[in-house]
């Protein structure tokens, strides 16, 4: 079985089915059982096994492992064979008894808890709950949703507004939901205090200190209320506060609600109100190493380049970046554009500079669509041949070299579409080039990129027709 | 794996799940509290696509309509700009309270692009006749939104302007039959200097290409008919090529990123408009979306491991649409609603047209 099939494989969802399949998996003792469920989920989990062997801690970072050790957990709670072959499955029933230590101790006949210790880090067991907690949410996860959400499960003890005499002041307002209310939302007390809080103060305009923290409150439960965003400015311009301190706040939302456009936005306004960039570049920084492909950072970051123009190292974070993940695309987009803004722009040294950078960056991964899109972003401002044809020479020369082993579909569609081009343009004997374009679009259409059969027919199809050619595939 | 059971479009489950909080929703839902009419949106356009909406009652229909008018902006007498800018309808009711007429309360209730729009499209799909709609005011907050770039504020407070809610201006502009209102050359001009080296459109111009934006870009010049006239033959030319590259098995929001259930409707509904989605590889496409149908409790995840969500569920449902899938219903691919509320819409425009009301 080929690594994608496995992966389909143990991707298919956790039903009833596979979970027959699985407990016939871990009973079964005939290694070569044809059982077709025995064949491929006993495959997973070898692959299971011996991933784990390697590095027990990356177990829950690995796709198939996650599948496979969500199959395992719920296996569990029904498996009462102490054979059973299940990878963990012995090995997870002992780890139940670790999350449940009093118990443990009173209950454990056997002296085995030697061995529970030998077994299980820490790390494993806190992994195995998060496994458990996954396979929860999967399958119980409307009940789930009723539970509390996990801003409010903090140890702390939490006093409500209207119990705190210092707040005796402020008129408790509920919401209206009106007369027939529609997405009513069983908002829990927590939620439902803050909030009322929040309009007594709206209400008064009160703007002060403690409503700061009464926002905050507010989105801790809410990080996307736009509302309380909206009136958190207000107060803090109204108190002329400490705009560091909003930073730092507002820096500890955006790394818990990255994906969030309100926290983006505010950290701007605050920025603004500040005058002073200096750290921005250094904090989105922080949140790409979160997330590398982030959106909103990448936005943010563009914005604090050009209102603040403090390009000058950015081409060597873009380096340092594209050294980590060479198919970041956002990566390869930022490039552009700071090379767009820059003050020499696209001349013909720069752009001779990032031809070598690409033939560079594509030695190293040639199946890596993003540089292929770059080359063309470049030669967009291209007009010298000398230039363009080092890279269709680099080009033409991989594909005379490759006619075995790992075909590059983008390498064939950026020689096939120059050929064309080069017509286009009437630099070149045109024939010649529209037989080498068809010749490639065809082994596209049929060798190397078949799940686009259709549109690279249609491709040949719209070529055949401009020149009047027979259309054969 | 043969597994029958994961392959079948589960409908009636779906609908279980579309419906189940339409009313009342759980705790954890607060994190939609600031955009419950997408929210409503997501559930009322979803069981549409499942030609379910026989599941409500004509009252039920109706409390959801006043409940949606309930959130539009009140008029205030004093029109000026400022106060028109805040005028369509709202998402959050953090500041709506009962019998108050707080000034300070009711100043925070202020208009969204997004909000109207959600809100006017679930309207047509539930049958409302939109009478109850402020148009002028709304198509005035619509105009005064617009910036000098041809983009559009989310709201007067939000300060988010992009893609998104240049999709939503349009979407508000062509139902309200408003085009007048706002600027057309500015608006295209924003879109076509959001097309990227790659042949995508970003979220704004410089931005990295990415599925949702791109289509919020076309589905806008084709809601102007403007498509055919705002883009030079090699920009389409190169934007299929790149939407067609996004197929991975489902489709991907960006070159190199993982599939993404969502993006069955974003780049699918892209390449319909374009007339392209027939060389798309529906088998491949169904199958990936497919497997992030949660068989037991209904929905649509995000990624086969993933849980499954709102969001994803309806436009799971919507990219499947595009495929001839028995039991669902036809969708425009524009409107983001079926080709049945689009025909109402379009017997609504008959009707104020030949009444000379819009
Ligand atoms: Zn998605």
């Amino acid at each position: 079985m080929t690594p994608e099939r496995l992966e389909v494989a143990a991707t298919v969802h956790i039903d009833i089915h596979l979970m027959e399949s699985f407990a016939h998996v871990g009973q079964c003792e005939n290694l070569d059982c044809q059982r077709k469920c025995c064949v491929q989920l006993m495959q997973v989990a070898t692959h299971a096994k011996s991933c784990a062997i390697v590095k027990a801690e990356n177990r829950y970072k690995c796709h198939l492992c996650r599948q496979v050790l969500a199959l395992c957990a719920i296996h569990l709670e029904n498996c009462r064979n102490t054979k059973c072959f299940i990878p963990f499955c012995i090995r997870y029933k002992k780890c139940k008894v670790i999350t449940n230590e009093h118990r443990r101790c009173r209950n454990m006949s056997k002296g085995s808890s030697f061995e529970i210790r030998v077994g299980f880090s820490k790390e494993e067991v806190i992994n195995f709950r998060k496994f458990r907690k996954f396979v929860y949410s999967q399958i119980f996860s409307l009940k789930k949703m009723d539970d509390n959400s996990s801003d409010e499960n903090s140890v702390e003890e939490w006093i409500l507004y209207k119990n705190r005499p210092e707040w005796k002041d402020i008129e408790s307002i509920p919401q209206d939901d009106g007369p027939y209310p529609v997405v009513s939302i069983n908002y829990s007390e927590r939620y439902s205090d803050v909030f009322n809080y929040f309009r007594g103060v709206v209400a008064k305009n009160e703007k002060s200190i403690r409503v700061l923290m009464l926002c905050r409150d507010a989105l801790t439960l809410s990080p996307a209320n736009y509302t309380v965003w909206q009136y958190r400015r207000l107060v803090l311009k109204h108190l002329n506060s400490d705009l560091k301190e909003e930073l730092e706040y507002v820096a500890d939302v955006i790394s818990n609600h990255s994906k969030n456009y309100q926290v983006w936005h505010h950290r701007r306004v605050i920025i603004e109100w500040y005058g002073d960039a200096t750290n921005e570049l250094a904090f989105t920084e922080q949140m790409l190493q979160i997330d590398a492909k982030n959106y909103h950072a990448w936005q943010y970051r563009q914005w604090v380049l050009t209102t603040f123009k403090c390009f000058q190292n950015e081409l060597a974070f873009v380096n340092e970046m594209l050294k980590n993940d060479v198919r970041n695309n956002s990566v390869w987009n930022h490039r552009y554009f700071i090379l767009n803004i820059s003050e020499e722009g696209f001349s013909s040294k720069i752009i001779s500079e990032e031809i070598n950078y690409i033939i560079d960056k594509l030695q190293i991964c040639l199946n890596n669509e993003s540089v292929w899109n770059y080359l063309r972003g470049i030669l967009l401002h291209c007009d010298s041949e000398i230039i363009k044809s080092k890279i269709v020479n680099f080009c033409t020369e991989l594909y005379e070299k490759d006619h075995h082993g790992d075909h590059s579909v983008h390498l064939f569609a950026f020689l096939a579409d120059n050929a064309v081009e080069t017509v286009e343009n009437k630099t070149e004997n045109s024939k010649e080039n529209i037989k080498f374009a068809l010749k490639l679009y065809n082994d596209l259409a049929l060798k190397y990129d078949i799940i686009r059969i259709s549109y690279w027919k249609f491709i040949i199809q719209e070529l055949c027709e401009r020149y009047s050619l027979e259309i054969e595939i | 794996m043969e597994n029958q059971n994961s392959c079948k479009l589960l409908i009636d489950l779906h609908i279980k799940f579309l419906r189940q909080f339409l009313f009342q929703a759980p705790k954890n839902f607060v994190f939609y509290e600031y955009t419950r009419p997408t929210i409503l949106f997501f559930m009322i356009s979803g069981l549409d696509i499942l030609n379910a909406l026989n599941v409500l009652s004509s009252e039920e229909k109706l409390g959801i309509c006043d409940w949606i008018y309930s959130q539009q902006v009140k008029l205030k007498p004093e029109n000026d700009i400022e106060e028109l800018r805040k005028c369509g309808f709202y998402g959050s009711r953090t500041s709506t309270v009962k019998d108050c007429d707080n000034e300070n309360l009711s100043q925070l209730n202020v208009g969204n692009l997004a909000m109207t729009y959600s809100s006017l499209c679930t309207l047509i799909i539930l049958g409302d006749d939109l009478s109850r709609v402020n148009r002028i005011n709304t198509l005035k907050a619509v105009k005064y939104l617009q910036n000098e770039n041809g983009s559009f504020l989310s709201s007067v407070v939000c300060g988010e302007n992009d893609m998104r809610f240049v999709y939503c201006a349009m979407v508000i502009c062509y139902i309200l039959n408003g085009f007048s209102y706002i600027n057309i050359e500015k608006t295209i001009q924003f879109i076509s200097q959001s097309v990227h080296y790659d042949g995508g459109i970003g979220l704004k111009p410089n931005l990295e290409a990415h599925g949702g934006s791109s289509f919020c870009g076309i589905a806008s010049l084709f809601l102007m008919d403007q498509l055919e006239t705002a883009l030079t033959s090699i920009q389409m030319k190169n934007l299929k090529r790149w939407l067609i590259f996004r197929q991975q098995s489902g489709f991907q929001g960006r070159p190199n990123k993982d599939v993404d259930t969502c993006y069955s409707f974003w780049i699918g509904a892209t390449l319909k408009i374009m007339g392209m989605f027939s060389y798309v590889n529906w088998e491949e496409n169904k199958n990936s979306i497919l497997l992030c149908q949660n068989t037991i409790t209904g929905g649509f995840s995000k990624c086969s491991h993933t849980e499954v969500d709102l969001l994803h569920t309806y436009f799971g449902l919507y990219g499947l649409s595009f495929m001839n899938i028995t039991g669902l219903n036809e969708m425009h691919s524009a409107l983001n609603i079926s080709m049945r509320a689009y025909e109402h819409l379009k017997v609504l425009h008959n009707l104020y047209k030949t009444n000379s009301y819009w």
